[in-house]
């Protein structure tokens, strides 16, 4: 078993026994539910679940910050480091526990708001569908690993709230805009708000899935340095 | 090691190649470190420590022998210098990695995880096979002092000295030949610390940077003073003793000043060996 995985699934036992993963999923059913049964009419159901996925990826984006710097704070990353783990191999472990857990939510809430809106929207393609749900998660792992960033630079309680401020910011005006450009990472949610408006939803779905995914290797890659340079 | 109660966490290498006369000459280095520079802590450090020293390191600052130990142990990366450890070059777990263990004043034990868990995960970090490792994690249980009860239950129900205890459990589970350790068990009452620390095996390495060396009586067989700047002294702790100070930072001070030139010679193995 690779280093990695060995991080990942320690990761994914803390945030089990924390009942962070639990918080984690319900952050985002929560918002598909409210979506679903809330909201009236099938174009304000997708706002409304553009609006809960952004808070859960921000609360995603909170907890993965808050808990990097708990680990470096509680010496267990060092532990780890001690034992020729390697700090990429940190980086990779709690990206992946952290992808794995949103990634599972998300998939409930949108399979959730599929089936309330699907008939009564037949221009919404099941492929264009997951494309921005695709973006959306793709934006999600950018989150978590600017998370994990903030995490490795600042101390515990300000890295959660960092995280959190600058993502509350940034879907303030997403959603008093709704039009953000595709290369934005998060532009997806603008996108499913309008997506009972758009003709083809696929084509600019996948192109911000691909920004995004490309965004979160970048701040991979720089939680990565970050953490080599870091005391343990 | 527990002679006598059996052979606790042995290595491959017989113990008869380690005491014969030319294993004594050549004074192999368990850690040799050249030109280190932390920050600020350390502004070109060099030490070379032999198999089976146990030395007690002192910092003026306090900082500077923590900062030592954490560049060893690979938790601080140092902006110069080289490090040789157990005779290798190599921090991966193919080189010194697997030879090497630190222990630090924060356990960083999971508080959910139970002893048993802690020291697996560990035995599996370092690749032992099952066997072994069940060999392994139940001699350093019983060193120790873990019974098996506690074993299986979360760390956290034992509080901060059981999860001290089970740091070091998971340090020794390797059977490092260098074992680096910074300001250790806090948790742990004095006299039971002091045997936890009293780690037999004559080609074991001890390092411990200390910020109370009054606690450390007993456990060592030379001294060092660190400083920013260098190396002050290394000294068996005879020495001391001989020169009627205590053990003690001001004591270890005033040897320094007392002995103009830093690092005297390397004891020989049987020396570093004998103190224990």
């Amino acid at each position: 078993m690779s280093h990695t995985t060995v991080v990942a699934w320690l990761a994914l036992r803390e945030l089990w026994i924390s009942f962070r993963l639990l918080l984690i999923l319900v952050a985002f059913v929560a918002g598909g539910t409210v979506a679903t049964f809330v909201a009236r009419g099938a174009s304000v159901t997708l706002e409304w679940l553009a609006l809960g996925l952004a808070v859960a990826v921000a609360l995603t984006g909170a907890m993965a910050a808050w808990s990097m710097a708990e680990e470096r704070r509680s010496g267990r990353a060092g532990w780890l480091a001690a034992r020729s783990v390697g700090r990429g191999s940190i980086v990779a472990g709690w990206l992946g526990a952290f992808g794995i857990a949103a990634l599972a939510g998300l998939v409930a809430a949108a399979t959730l708001v599929w089936v309330a809106v699907a008939p009564l929207l037949p221009q919404l393609t099941p492929a264009g569908y997951a494309a921005a749900m695709a973006a959306i998660g793709g934006w999600c792992v950018t989150v978590v690993a600017s998370g994990l960033v903030v995490g490795i630079a600042l101390p515990v309680p300000l890295a959660a709230a960092v995280v959190t401020g600058a993502i509350g910011a940034g879907v303030v005006v997403a959603a008093w805009s709704w039009s953000v450009p595709e290369v934005v990472p998060g532009a997806a949610l603008p996108l499913l708000a309008r997506a009972a408006e758009m003709p083809a939803l696929a084509g600019p779905a996948l192109r911000a899935a691909g920004m995004s995914l490309a965004m979160a290797a970048v701040m991979t890659v720089i939680a990565r340095a970050l953490l080599e340079r870091v005391e343990l | 090691m527990a002679r006598g109660g059996g052979a606790f966490l042995t290595s491959s290498t017989p113990d008869a190649l380690w005491s014969t006369a030319s294993a004594r000459r050549l004074r192999p280095t368990a850690v040799g470190c050249s030109g280190i520079r932390v920050d600020g802590r350390l502004t070109g450090l060099t030490l070379s420590v032999p198999v089976g020293m146990r030395l007690l390191l002192v910092g003026d600052p306090p900082t500077a022998a923590s900062a030592l130990i954490r560049v060893l142990a690979g938790l601080v990366r140092a902006s110069a210098g080289r490090m040789r450890l157990a005779g290798l070059d190599d921090p991966s777990i193919d080189g010194w990695g697997r030879r090497v263990a630190y222990l630090g004043p924060r356990a960083g034990i999971r508080p959910w995880m139970t002893p048993r868990e802690v020291l697996s995960l560990a035995t599996d970090l370092l690749g032992l096979s099952d066997p072994d490792a069940e060999r392994r994690i139940a001699r350093a249980l019983a060193w120790t002092r873990i019974d098996p009860g506690a074993a299986e239950r979360a760390v956290r129900h034992g509080g901060h000295a059981l999860a001290e205890r089970t740091a070091l459990a998971a340090a020794l589970v390797g059977d490092p030949e260098v074992l680096l350790l910074e300001d250790p068990l806090r948790s742990v009452a004095l006299h039971e610390r002091t045997r936890l620390l009293r780690l037999p095996g004559p080609r074991r390495t001890v390092i411990l940077a200390s910020r109370y060396p009054e606690r450390e009586a007993g456990l060592f067989s030379h001294v060092a003073l660190v400083r920013a700047r260098g190396l002050a002294l290394l000294a068996p702790m005879a020495e001391l003793e001989s020169a009627g100070l205590p053990l003690s930072a001001d004591g270890i001070g005033a040897l320094a000043r007392r002995i103009p030139r830093a690092s005297g010679p390397v004891p020989p193995l049987h020396e570093a060996a004998r103190a224990q």
